[in-house]
């Protein structure tokens, strides 16, 4: 019958490698409902996953004899006082093979234990030796402080932090931004993902530059979901379930990408545009909607809560104010509007609208005559010409309009049938997706829009255009309705105000401009300091810019980090800090309506240290050298005792809706969204813009200057403001299929002929996760997917191949996969690989981050990640 | 266990959390997402490949109502189907594996002499014959509380979490599945959940012509 193989199992050495069976005492506090005591210790503290990927899963940790043993999604939300519509909210529950995995990060072979310097040259592994944390601070506060007393001060400093750690204390927004504000060095924007936010922030308000959204699960509420580059399925893991929930209600999902990808196999319609063609699409819908289908304008919502009526000069291109108007007085600043019924220009009144909960307030101009506004003749006004200091010289006759006829005008020659060359989208499909997004049948409609949306150089209109649809449709101020990145604003529940002492100003260095300010500049910039950060991986143009240019202008590079990384390798000083399992935190805001509580589970590794006590000490050795700095107050109580993480945390807490640290000791978890239904954006009608409502024209169109100033704003052409104030029509600077009239990217096309895009996959996000040795048993190697018609078409490529990908730039080693979710054109390459995991097998194996194009715009400062072209060839 | 395979996404983590829990060795899988539909022998598809050809129509690739798919992408996963005729019982010849009175399929590692018998007879390719050194993610014992030891020259496979289904709760799989695609509970209450979603949802079963009666129902 069977072939038996009868063999002799052997005697167990040893039970340590598999299963705790010899552990005794009782259990700890364990909320699982199938947890029985038996006859094991563990313990279970409440604990966040709180890299970038946005989700910021709650999970419990658990630990045995004082060592992490695993992670689990935590349980549902508990009901609270805090009107928790869900007592048993699980609707937020997530958790993804990262977060399962974070054992291996704790203890792994990549762990950072120890203070190291680099005793060679930059980037010599053999150079690092083991040095002791007195040695290495002493050393760090010689360093910074010999900087800090030149004549440039904090500007010979950078100060580079991302979203490595969403902790509140530990993370980006806590120590290293505090040690930012005490030596005033540079703040270096990183210009991740910034395009998108920057659209968001001018059309919607510069408070919500993150944060325009309704909450994620409001999305249920939505008759049709859009999602605007987003690979939600597989990179917003938790997010996804609440828009699977609308599905299963009935919703439609509608996707709009490039190419075919989990997401995609899950929604009723995916809709490819050609990369980096959004705005134009957008474009497009809102001149099939303004001219062919002017009944699905929201024309009370428009003149209620946008700046569609308000009138704009011709010849300033600024709004029409009061002081402007015959016998105005200086200093009106009111906004203008003609009333139809009345037949008489109205002045908008200002009234301070209230915040409401998780809400900004401030003054709105005010209209008093509901729909009755002309939205877009342009008419002739009498006005009073004013000198510079104020005063009236004379009057002149100009021509105004109001701002939505001035977007009708704008919007005029983008029909779908012209954008079609552009978007690669017949103009019947054009025309259905707007009715999908604006036909009264259809709506409510929530557009998530993402970052895959946001990689190209033009990024910012694409969000500034996607967000006047929604201001000309009323796609905001309702539930289900909205158009924004669904991120939640934790600003309300919980300030960082320790890392940001009152009244400091710090210089502005954007990342994206750190190369041209050493060479054109001659910025004085000359020590980095990094923490939840790996710019040397993330960065665009990894190799040319950063490795060969930025980083051997440095005297001092000092990394903050829990593991080695890219950016380890390339410093001198490595401080080793403590995981998130090791220290107390708090975490909010990112797509969860919760203040989170992270407990300390396991003490710190090796030696490390919180984050926040890596700071104190090198502010504390700075303070040796420089009396008058006195950063150490900053971390102390007025008694002068050091303060503890706790402290920070009740510090940190505002007393919102019952908030505090106590009740978060106990809770763990609590909701700060106090209502009966999911928050909706901006419900009480005031946006954070100059007029307090939704501005698609843009008065200022050097917008982004006063957010991240490094004088693009004095150099800035009247062409380039002009594709500021609407939503202009720019290409991508490289990869771009469309129309073009630049010569040289026709010539760079034919070079190469291949987009480099890089997909947000669950193995890892961004460069974190990189070496978790399960994750490599799933996704061993770096791979680059090309389409099967590029394979054969670029030298037979077969599944499996070692390929190399370049540009004028760099180059990576990658394996080839042959995938029919590519189409033609475009390759789709993993990021986040460190440069020591590229196969040697060919001699160097490069990185997939040396493609990447630092092509910036002065209007978005983004990285522009899938901004490239490049060529593929078998190895 | 029923998997709802609307809901999958091929995340990993059901079979990440398995490893986890389980405290497996390194490249040992219970539990398996598969790029694939279950039911369907194309087990040997590529991780995350569609099946298909991508088509656009004007920029249409996907357009589900008006039946437009050129492209489909689905995940299942597979682990011990926990047959309620299993052949691995049969094939036993000391009777280490054995069906407990819950239904769940368990190898007794005291009994299992490591004949891979069970391995041969399984029809699903889900049983690990451990070994001598083979190596863990860590350097201490990680996972669950009351796991089993992976004791080599024995073979192991899924046994639903049976350490935490006997402390009243569910396996990891079903309580971490961040899609809420897994179900777990006893099929033969028809009170209870699983049952009746299995009255309202239509099923496959993973290779039933093997007469193995599994006890894993994928929802399609």
């Amino acid at each position: 019958m069977f072939n038996i193989k009868l063999s002799r199992r052997k005697l167990i050495k040893s039970s340590a490698i598999a299963g705790a069976a010899t552990l005794t005492g009782s259990l700890g506090n364990i909320r699982f409902a199938e947890a029985k005591p038996v006859s094991e210790t563990e313990q279970v503290f409440a604990g966040v996953c709180r890299n970038n990927c946005q989700s910021l899963c709650r999970l419990n940790a658990f630990v045995r004899n004082g060592r992490l043993v695993r992670t689990e999604m935590a349980p549902s939300v508990p009901a609270s006082e805090l009107h928790n519509p869900h007592p048993k909210d699980t609707r937020f529950n997530s958790i993804c093979l990262r977060g399962l995995s974070t054992v291996h990060r704790v203890y792994g072979t990549n762990r950072l234990h120890y203070p190291v310097k680099q005793t060679k040259k930059r980037g010599d592994m053999s150079g690092f030796v083991r040095i002791s944390w007195e040695q290495a601070i002493k050393e760090i506060g010689e360093k910074f402080s010999k900087l800090l007393k030149t004549p440039d001060g904090g500007r010979t400093i950078g100060v580079m932090l991302n979203s490595g750690n969403a902790g509140r204390l530990q993370g980006q927004t806590g120590a290293i931004a505090a040690f930012r504000s005490i030596i005033k060095g540079n703040n270096m924007w990183h210009g991740l993902d910034g395009a998108i936010q920057v659209g968001f922030s001018k059309v919607c308000g510069y408070k919500a530059f993150y944060t325009v959204g309704n909450e994620p699960a409001d999305m249920i509420n939505a008759k049709t979901i859009f999602l605007w580059g987003s690979n939600m399925a597989e990179a917003h893991r938790m997010t996804w379930n609440l828009v699977q929930q609308a599905k299963e209600k009935g919703s439609k999902i509608i996707s709009v990408d490039t190419s075919y990808n989990i997401t995609s196999s899950k929604v009723d319609k995916l809709i490819a545009v050609k990369p980096g063609s959004d705005t134009m699409v957008a474009l497009a819908m809102m001149n099939h909607i303004i001219y062919k289908k002017p009944e699905w304008l929201d024309k009370p919502f428009m003149c209620e809560n946008s700046v569609a009526p308000f009138l704009v000069r011709s010849d300033t291109k600024n709004f029409l104010r009061g002081k402007d108007l015959v016998n105005g007085k200086a200093g009106n600043t009111n906004y203008v509007a003609y009333n139809t019924k009345q037949k008489n220009l109205e002045e908008a009144k200002w009234v301070d609208i209230k915040p409401g909960a998780n809400m900004y307030g401030g003054p709105k101009a005010v209209l008093s005559g509901g729909a009755n506004y002309e939205l877009e003749k342009e008419m002739q006004v009498e006005i009073q010409e004013r000198d510079a200091s104020g005063a009236v010289t004379g009057k002149k006759t100009v021509t105004v309009t109001p701002a939505f006829g001035l977007l009708k005008k704008h919007v005029k020659k983008y029909t779908p049938e012209y954008a079609e060359a552009y978007t690669g989208l017949s103009p019947a499909v054009t025309r259905e997706m707007t009715e999908q997004f604006a036909a009264p049948k259809n709506k409510p409609v929530s557009v998530y829009v993402s970052y895959g949306a946001g990689q190209y150089y033009n990024s910012h209109h694409t969000s500034h255009a996607l967000c006047s649809l929604g201001a000309i449709t009323g796609t905001y101020q309702k539930p289900g309705a909205c158009v924004g990145s669904y991120f939640i604003d934790g600003n309300f529940a919980v300030h960082n105000n320790f890392a940001r002492p009152a009244g400091v100003r710090v210089p502005h260095l954007p990342a994206l401009y750190v190369r041209d300010a050493l060479e054109k500049d001659n910025h004085p910039m000359r020590g980095l300091i990094i923490a939840n950060a790996n710019p040397v991986n993330c960065y665009t143009n990894q190799k040319k810019d950063w490795i060969d240019y930025i980083l051997p202008k440095m005297d001092v590079v000092v990394t903050l980090d829990m593991e080695r990384t890219d950016t380890t390798d390339y410093s001198d000083y490595i401080l080793p800090v403590a995981g998130w399992y090791e220290v107390d935190d708090i975490i909010t805001g990112r797509k969860h309506p919760f203040v989170m509580l992270q407990e300390k589970a396991i003490e710190p590794e090796g030696e490390s240290k919180s984050d926040m006590e890596c700071i104190r000490l090198i502010v504390d050795e700075l303070d040796k050298h420089m009396p008058d700095l006195k950063g150490g107050q900053y971390f102390r109580k007025t008694d002068g005792t050091v303060k503890t993480d706790w402290d920070y945390i009740k510090e940190s807490i505002n007393p919102v809706m019952g908030l505090s640290a106590d009740k978060l000791k106990q809770e763990k978890t609590m909701r700060y969204i106090p209502r009966d239904k999911e928050l909706v954006f901006a419900e009480n009608g005031y946006y954070s813009t100059p007029s307090g409502r939704l501005e698609f024209y843009c008065e200022d169109p050097t917008f982004v200057a006063r957010l991240f100033p490094y004088g693009q704003a004095e150099t800035m052409t009247e062409e380039a403001k002009d594709l500021e104030r609407l939503p202009g029509w720019e290409e991508p600077s490289e990869a771009w299929f469309g129309p073009t009239e630049r010569k040289e990217l026709e010539a760079l096309r034919k070079k190469y002929p291949l987009q480099a895009y890089y997909e947000h996959n669950r193995w890892r996000v961004h460069s974190q996760w990189a070496f978790v040795p399960w994750l490599r048993e799933l996704d061993p190697e770096p791979k680059v997917k090309i389409s099967p018609e590029d394979a054969v078409k670029y030298g037979n490529i077969k599944d499996g191949d070692y390929v190399k990908v370049s540009n004028d730039r760099g180059f990576a080693i990658m394996k080839a996969v042959i995938s029919s979710s590519l189409p033609q054109g475009i390759l789709n390459l993993d990021r986040g690989w460190h440069r020591s995991q590229y196969t040697t097998k060919f001699g160097n194996g490069g990185s997939s981050q040396e493609l990447t194009n630092p092509a910036y715009h002065d209007s978005n400062m983004n990285q522009s990640y899938f901004d490239a072209l490049v060529k593929i060839e078998k190895v | 266990m029923l998997v709802d395979t609307e809901r999958c996404t091929g995340c990993h983590t059901c079979a990440f959390g398995c490893k986890s829990e389980n405290n497996l060795p390194n490249n040992v899988w219970w539990n398996k997402t598969i790029t694939g539909t279950p039911g369907k022998p194309d087990e040997n598809r590529k991780m995350d490949e569609p099946e298909g050809k991508f088509v656009s129509k004007g920029g249409i690739v996907i357009d589900k109502d008006k039946n437009i798919m050129p492209l489909t992408l689905e995940y299942y996963t597979k682990a011990c189907q926990h047959c309620s005729n299993p052949v691995c019982v049969e094939a036993c010849p000391t009777g280490a594996t054995y069906v407990r009175a819950d239904g769940i399929v368990e190898v007794d590692s005291e009994k299992c002499i490591g004949c891979d018998s069970c391995i041969d007879a399984c029809p699903y390719d889900v049983r690990h014959h451990n070994t001598e050194g083979q190596q863990y993610g860590g350097n201490f014992p990680v996972g669950g509380m009351g796991i089993k030891p992976h004791t080599p020259e024995t073979v192991d496979k899924c046994n639903f979490c049976a350490h935490r289904v006997d402390r009243g709760g569910e396996p990891f799989c079903v309580t971490n599945c961040p899609a809420k695609a897994r179900y777990f509970g006893d099929i033969n209450n028809p009170k209870s959940e699983v049952a009746q979603i299995l009255k309202k949802r239509k099923y496959v079963l993973l290779r039933p012509e093997a007469g193995t009666k599994p006890s894993v129902y994928f929802l399609v």
